[in-house]
């Protein structure tokens, strides 16, 4: 009982840091790129449309630390 | 350590940069330029970045003086921009690269007072782009030369603006010019982003350099004055190297040339106008800076490039809309333009 | 829909003497997309026609009076329009009458505002005099005195003590620093100058006045003259405006549509004799064009088509008018090339869809669709209409989607009969009154059963779309460069996504998804392996379903053509490419965010709704007004990102993981030789 209690503890660690961890990458990612939106369209208005959609395009790593943190959750319970 | 990343400064400023390198005169539209009449190219350039500037002053001014005007104020206010939106790092350098306009705007100053130019007119042909403002040069054209001279008292300048009336002004231009290259160049850099900056400014220097020597070999001046007037810390030109050069004549100058970075531009050097090879010179110096810009992205040379061309734009439309004015024909006018 | 608008290229050729005739026809026509020519050895590019000079000084002087009265064509609408006649008979008078009227005025202003600052110069340089106390005949004038007048950044009195003791400073706290007055002896006036320098001293020249306070005075009413002057001439000029502006901007118009016409000599090549205009039409209206030219000159000019190699048309976007607003997102990932599909209807359908099933929310939706139709009745340019017509249908399918979820302004809650739940919800109490005691939504995606199989949904949408996306570039391929490149090219993919979605399948087969779905297969919590590694996994036999079966041919083949495709073109280590195939799998999980992005904001609205309804509840904190504010502004936060990010993300998947595939982009828009009036009639 109390190790499959660790066991779910720790898999919920694990769905914890796969979102977290992917999120902080997503973040650096996003740094330069966001810059680089700004100042484009800081430039030029017309950016303004590729510039954000540039900037959330590193997002995806998030989405996948999510959906490892769902496969966590769901599949190895 | 990770979160100090210099990476997104550069971005920021880069990617500004581009997007103003972008709304340059692309160089296909020239032939079109060429074509048209003086009016319908102010009109055209209304249509273009210069809008601001020529809508501010159109209402009154017309003519050369518009176009004049306009082209400095523009240049003077992209500078300042870029100037104004940089920081770090990047905005250092900037500055340290704008301080040449401190010696363009002395020696307009001087050059107009010597000439009886109205003080309007001088003020318009400023680009306050340096370490001093627009309001400290116009506290100075009402004064008289030697008064202005006095103001830079204190500053590296001095010794040599102290010379005004005794040498003549294209002396003491270039000295001026070697002063400010010599404070780039005396510092040592160690970031690497300087070092580029440094390694710019030298190949500038050669460029400089190198058309010195082939304009005054062409007029047929003495060793001694050529190398006076070579400004020191080339990047491949140093003096040393130079002094070999200017011991060779025409047919061994040339062919020694064809070893230097900016060899490409070199072909068809038997030309006989001197500004005809002046101008390859520019487009091999352009080539070679689009490179290395493309090679660091993330640095200070794509923001000097575009400060590059765009001076080269300005150049450009001036000398077409003057040749316009004054009647100038195409072929000609068209040789005298930079068009990369 | 789906292919830009047939063009055909056309020359237009005739004799110079008709030249500026054909100019006004095809102006007025609006039909023909110019190409930029090629000069030759004949033909050269053309110089505008004569009036081109004079049109451009008088557009120039226009331009920059319109633009000091804020007037913006393409922002101003307009109460009345002129007749083209009118502008004719009046132009040279008014143009005058601007130039000396509303230009003179402005330079006057100009001038009066230098004066201003002059003034306020001066009184720059006298108030911190007037703080020092000293006379300004005091301060100047001196033979054998040197007197030092300005700012300073500390007391020097110290440091010119080591020079000479006999000295005066006058020293007054001024801002951040000093007025200072030094008066020593002329020899000495260098070295102490030197001092004063090193502490940041600026001399500021004392002016030739008498007394501060009568100057001040003096330069304070001046000020206010100067300002009272520059409020009639701009009132003046405002009058003007109001009266004239409709005018103005008709004159410029003229004026542009004239020099428009006088510079098409710069897109046509010219010999001698004749000229040559080449460009594009649409295919539909080649005779209309053709008959109008050429009766219209007296068949003198000729209108052809031709047929060439280099045949490049510009792209005019043809999509019905609900498709149409969405041509806006397709142009800001690029404009496709006149060969490509324009994939705009199918975003019309999916961008609604994927951005109502991420937001689904019934309050929400409403929100943004009454915003969008009230925003649409203050921003008239085309742009902001297109853009929030898609807002509207955005909210509408939100909407639907938040009655499908049962989400208003958070989730509903299952409330039993006489059983209510720690959190409610706030529209409970309505449903409550009107007879409604239990209600669940039709799918609930935030039970963790909702939450799988949302996931998979997405999932298997996302390899839909992404199969989608390559078989339209398989088609553009086809038609440019036949069934072999497209195979090689694009069919490969094809299989391989194939081959993945058969592998992602099996695995969520093993997992019991698609006995929860169908009934079929091996339920949930069976124990069975989700993926059957030999050697790696136990019992891996026992997980080797149909799925696998089938994926192994489908990768295998793909490999195959893979290498046949890119080996040829990048050399043997072209094969490491293959690891592309990761990136699909990448790019089809992608399409998670359709729940990641929902579930977010359904959480940040159930907190919301929790600490709202918790300080609201009488038995419990009991702090209604708190708890308002507490709903109003989380739900304003949670809307703001309930619109940017699944607008962003929806954009994201249909540029990313759906253009890609087959657009290349970097068309031209068509832009016909004329223009669609405005202040003219």
């Amino acid at each position: 009982m109390a190790e499959e209690a660790i066991a779910r503890g720790l898999i919920a660690v694990g769905a914890g840091l796969a979102v977290g961890l992917a999120g902080i990458g997503a973040g650096l990612g996003e740094s330069g790129i966001g810059a680089a939106a700004v100042g484009a369209t800081a430039e030029d208005r017309g950016f303004f449309g590729l510039g954000i959609l540039f900037t959330v395009i590193p997002e995806t790593i998030v989405i996948f630390g999510l959906v490892i943190a769902f496969i966590l959750m769901f599949a190895f319970h | 350590m990770l979160l100090k990343s210099k990476r997104s400064s550069w971005a920021y400023i880069v990617a500004r940069v581009k997007v103003m390198k972008r709304r340059l005169i692309p160089s296909e539209e020239y032939r079109k330029l060429l074509n048209m009449d003086f009016n319908e190219i102010v009109r055209y350039l209304e249509e273009t970045d210069y809008k601001r500037e020529i809508d501010e002053l159109a209402y009154k001014y017309s003519g050369p003086r518009l176009l004049d005007y306009a082209l400095t104020l523009n240049l003077g206010r992209t500078y300042r921009k870029i100037m104004d939106v940089s920081f770090g790092i990047a905005k250092d350098i900037i500055t340290t690269y704008l301080k040449r306009w401190d010696i363009w705007n002395i020696v307009t100053i001087i050059r107009g007072k010597m000439a009886g130019v109205s003080e309007e007119e001088i003020e318009e042909a400023l680009v306050p782009v340096g370490e001093y403002t627009l309001d400290f040069y116009k506290s100075l054209i009402p004064k008289e030369i030697d008064e202005i001279v006095k103001t830079f008292e204190g500053t590296p300048y001095y010794s040599v603006l102290s010379k005004v009336g005794s040498e003549p002004l294209s002396i003491i231009e270039d000295e001026l010019y070697k002063i400010y290259y010599h404070q780039i160049l005396k510092e040592r850099p160690s970031e690497f982003a300087l070092k580029l900056f440094v390694d710019f400014i030298k190949m500038e220097i050669d460029i400089k350099n190198i058309k010195t020597i082939l304009r005054l070999k062409r007029e047929d001046v003495s060793a001694e004055e050529i190398m006076r007037r070579i400004i020191p810390g080339g990047f491949e030109i140093t003096e040393e190297e130079a002094s070999k050069l200017i011991a060779m004549s025409w047919d061994e100058l040339v062919k020694a040339l064809e070893g230097y970075w900016f060899s490409k531009g070199l072909e068809g050097i038997t030309d006989k106008s001197i500004s005809r090879i002046e101008i390859k010179f520019d487009k091999a110096w352009m080539e070679v800076v689009a490179r290395r810009a493309s090679n660091y992205p993330l640095s200070i040379l794509p923001v000097l490039q575009y400060m590059v061309l765009k001076k080269i734009e300005v150049d450009n439309l001036r000398t077409l809309g003057w040749g316009k004015w004054q009647g100038i024909p195409n072929e000609e006018i068209e040789e005298q333009l930079v068009i990369l | 829909m789906l292919k830009p608008e047939r063009m055909v290229k056309v020359s237009v050729v005739g004799p110079r003497d008709h030249f500026e005739t054909v100019s006004d026809i095809l102006y007025r026509l609006n039909l023909i997309h110019i190409e930029d020519p090629v000069e030759d050895e004949y033909f050269k590019l053309g110089e505008p026609f004569e009036k081109a000079g004079i049109l451009s000084k008088s557009l120039v002087q226009l331009r920059s009076i319109l633009s000091y009265l804020k007037l913006d064509p393409e922002k101003f609408v307009p109460k009345r329009r002129y007749r083209e006649e009118e502008i004719k008979a009046e132009l040279d008078r008014k143009l005058e009458e601007y130039r000396t009227e509303i230009g003179a005025k402005i330079d006057r202003i100009k001038e009066l505002q230098e004066k201003i600052k002059a003034l306020e110069d001066e009184l720059k340089v006298i108030e911190p005099l007037k703080a020092l106390g000293i006379p300004p005949r005091l301060l100047k004038g001196y033979k054998t005195i040197r007197a030092f007048v300005g700012f300073i950044r500390a007391d020097p009195s110290p440091k010119i003590q080591s020079i000479t003791s006999d000295f005066e400073v006058f020293l007054k706290d001024y801002g951040k620093e000093y007025v200072v007055a030094v008066f020593v002896k002329v020899e000495y006036a260098e070295e102490v100058y030197r001092v004063l320098q090193e502490l940041g001293f600026r001399e500021v020249s004392v002016p030739d006045i008498e007394d501060y306070d009568s100057r001040i005075s003096e330069i304070n009413s001046e000020i206010s003259r100067l300002k009272e002057e520059i409020a009639t001439l701009e009132k003046e000029i405002e009058d003007l405006k109001a009266r004239e502006a409709e005018l103005m901007l008709a004159i410029e118009e003229y004026l542009s549509m004239e020099l428009e016409k006088s510079e098409l000599p710069l897109k046509s090549l010219v010999s001698k004799y004749a000229f040559i205009i080449v460009g594009y039409i649409p295919a539909r209206k080649f005779n209309e064009f053709k008959s109008a030219v050429e009766s219209e000159t007296g068949g003198k000019v000729t209108v052809e088509m031709i047929e060439d190699e280099e045949f490049e048309p510009p792209t005019k976007l043809n999509n019905p008018p609900g498709v149409r607003n969405f041509e806006i997102l397709t142009l800001t990932y690029t404009t496709p090339k006149y060969h490509e599909i324009d994939p705009t209807a199918i975003m019309a359908i999916f961008f609604p869809i994927f951005f109502g099933a991420m937001l689904g929310d019934v309050g929400y939706g409403a929100i943004i669709t009454v915003l969008c139709l009230f925003l649409k009745r203050i921003f008239k340019t085309e742009g902001w209409q297109r853009l929030l017509n898609i807002g509207v249908y955005a909210g509408i399918v939100s909407i639907f989607f938040g009655f499908i979820y049962g989400e208003c302004f958070g989730p509903f809650v299952s409330v039993e009969e006489g059983k209510i739940e720690f959190f409610k919800h706030f529209l409970w109490p309505i449903l409550h009154a009107i007879g409604v005691h239990k209600f669940e939504p039709v799918f609930d995606r935030v039970s963790p059963m909702g939450i799988k199989v949302l996931l998979f949904v997405t999932i298997v949408v996302g390899i839909f779309k992404i199969l989608w996306g390559f078989i339209l570039g398989f088609y553009t391929v086809l038609k440019e460069h036949g069934f072999k490149e497209a195979m090689l090219e694009k069919g490969c993919w094809i299989l391989g996504v194939l081959g993945l979605a058969c592998i992602i399948f099996g695995f969520a087969y093993n997992l019991g998804v698609f006995h929860y779905f169908f009934g079929v297969g091996p339920a949930e919590g069976s124990g069975i392996p989700p993926l059957p590694l030999p050697g790696v996994v136990k019992g891996w036999q026992q997980g080797l379903n149909f799925f696998y079966l089938a994926a192994l041919p489908l990768i295998l083949i793909w490999f195959v053509l893979f290498v046949m495709g890119e080996v040829p073109k990048m050399g043997a280590m072209g094969v490491i490419l293959a690891v592309e195939l990761l990136t699909w799998f990448g790019q089809i999980v992608s399409y998670a965010r359709i729940l990641a992005i929902g579930l977010s904001s359904v959480y940040i609205a159930f907190v919301m709704n929790f600490i709202g309804v918790g300080l609201i509840d009488p038995q419990g904190m009991c702090i209604p007004v708190l708890g308002v504010i507490v709903l109003i502004i989380g739900h304003l936060i949670n809307l703001i990102l309930g619109v940017l990010d699944p607008g962003l993300q929806s954009l994201r998947l249909h540029y990313v993981e759906f253009f890609t595939k087959f657009l290349e982009g970097g068309g031209v828009l068509y832009k016909p030789f004329g223009r669609i009036k405005k202040f003219l009639e």
